[in-house]
């Protein structure tokens, strides 16, 4: 059997349940306002697999597939072998994790329309006495990033044969994802981020939890 | 420290993919066999399938009932496509999330060369090649123990389909 959503307990299941939805809905209005969830030793980072096996559809065809908001910034270390690049694109602590979310594309994600088209794995983190929760599901593009990581690329490739795609922005579409956070409870029954790994994929329409009957 | 990770993961697939009687390996019994199937799992540790947690047993634990389960499974080939971790501080831990495809064997054959069909048509089965039917899409996440020489190092492994292509007879 196949489920959506696993749950170690009653008390994980609605801190997480409550995590997510909170979480995405600021991710998609106001990335700024999740900050406070960020502190000094919190990492993050994202991921590209552009291989990765989905439903090719109508409307889905590749030239609906773009890449090119997250490329710059994928941290998808089978393909990074340098030390110095590994590390270059994790941001560790608010400040930096914050300019990374703003680098990513503004969002749409329909958790609260169609919850059954995300699924999520739930379970203890024993060393920090946290959680780890698993979200995986679809996300709309809804605007290009606030801000954009051309000039970074510009200055450390010259320009010499980007000079066309550079002033480009990339198509907006839809895309799947799963993202892995680790929880912590914080000061006042607050919690703490320390760990959020986000994987970015082609959008596929056919979702496996969905066909499978309880 | 994070350029082990690789190999790790790589060894890891690669043990999920074992053939019990292959050109490359052999086992001499079905237990050396199965309890190669993830050894680098700790006995205790959380083991979720597909949103499925494995429920240890007093007689059988996590890890055990795990490769039981793996080995009613048809041979698979994994691919590692991405991954991505983070050391969290203070702890000796990695967490990884991972992408990777995988396919499965379509002769409706077991990892044991069993099959349940009572009249078996070709009774003379000269080379068991598996029949590689499409790519499914996965997604992992582990924690580790930083010490990767340890021969059991992961405490938590959460394995989800992403993606089962159409063509598949495999019951998810």
């Amino acid at each position: 059997g196949s489920q959506a959503l696993f749950f170690q307990d009653e008390d994980t299941k609605n801190l997480a349940t409550n995590f997510v939805t909170n979480y995405l809905n600021l991710w998609d209005t106001n990335r700024a306002n999740l900050m406070v969830l960020y502190q000094n030793e919190s990492q993050f980072s994202m991921q590209l697999d552009t291989s990765h096996p989905h439903l090719i559809a109508d409307g889905n065809s590749s030239s609906n597939i773009d890449f090119g908001n997250y490329m710059p910034n994928s941290r998808n270390l089978t393909r990074i072998s340098s030390g110095k690049a590994r590390m270059s694109k994790v941001a560790v602590g608010a400040e930096q994790i914050y300019k990374s979310f703003q680098q990513l594309p503004k969002t749409k994600h329909n958790l609260v329309e169609d919850p059954t088209s995300f699924s999520m794995e739930c379970y203890k983190y024993a060393p920090l006495n946290g959680i780890v929760i698993s979200v995986h599901g679809s996300f709309e593009e809804a605007a290009q990033p606030e801000v954009s990581d051309n000039s970074t690329s510009q200055s450390s490739r010259g320009g010499r044969f980007h000079s066309q795609s550079r002033n480009k922005k990339p198509n907006l579409c839809k895309k799947s994802f799963d993202r892995t956070f680790i929880v912590l409870p914080g000061p006042n029954g607050s919690m703490v981020v320390a760990s959020d790994l986000l994987l970015i994929r082609p959008f596929t329409i056919d979702i496996p939890w969905t066909n499978s009957h309880p | 420290m994070n350029q082990d990770i690789k190999p790790f993961l790589k060894t890891l697939l690669a043990s999920l993919d074992a053939q019990y009687n292959s050109a490359a390996q052999s086992f001499t019994n079905v237990e050396s066999y199965a309890t190669q199937f993830g050894s680098p799992l700790k006995r205790e540790a959380a083991i979720i399938v597909n949103g499925v947690p494995i429920v240890p047993s007093q007689a059988e634990d996590a890890k055990l009932q795990f490769q039981k389960k793996w080995l009613g499974m048809p041979n698979s080939s994994h691919q590692l496509t991405s991954f991505d971790c983070h050391l969290i501080p203070g702890t000796n831990t990695f967490i990884i999330n991972f992408a990777a495809r995988v396919k499965f064997d379509q002769s409706g054959k077991t990892r044991l060369g069993e099959s349940a069909d009572l009249i078996q048509e070709n009774s003379i089965v000269k080379t068991a090649r598996p029949i590689w039917g499409s790519w499914f899409g996965v997604n992992g996440n582990l924690v580790i123990d930083s010490n990767l020489n340890a021969p059991e190092v992961i405490n938590s492994f959460d394995y989800r389909f992403t993606y089962v292509p159409k063509d598949t007879n495999l019951t998810v």
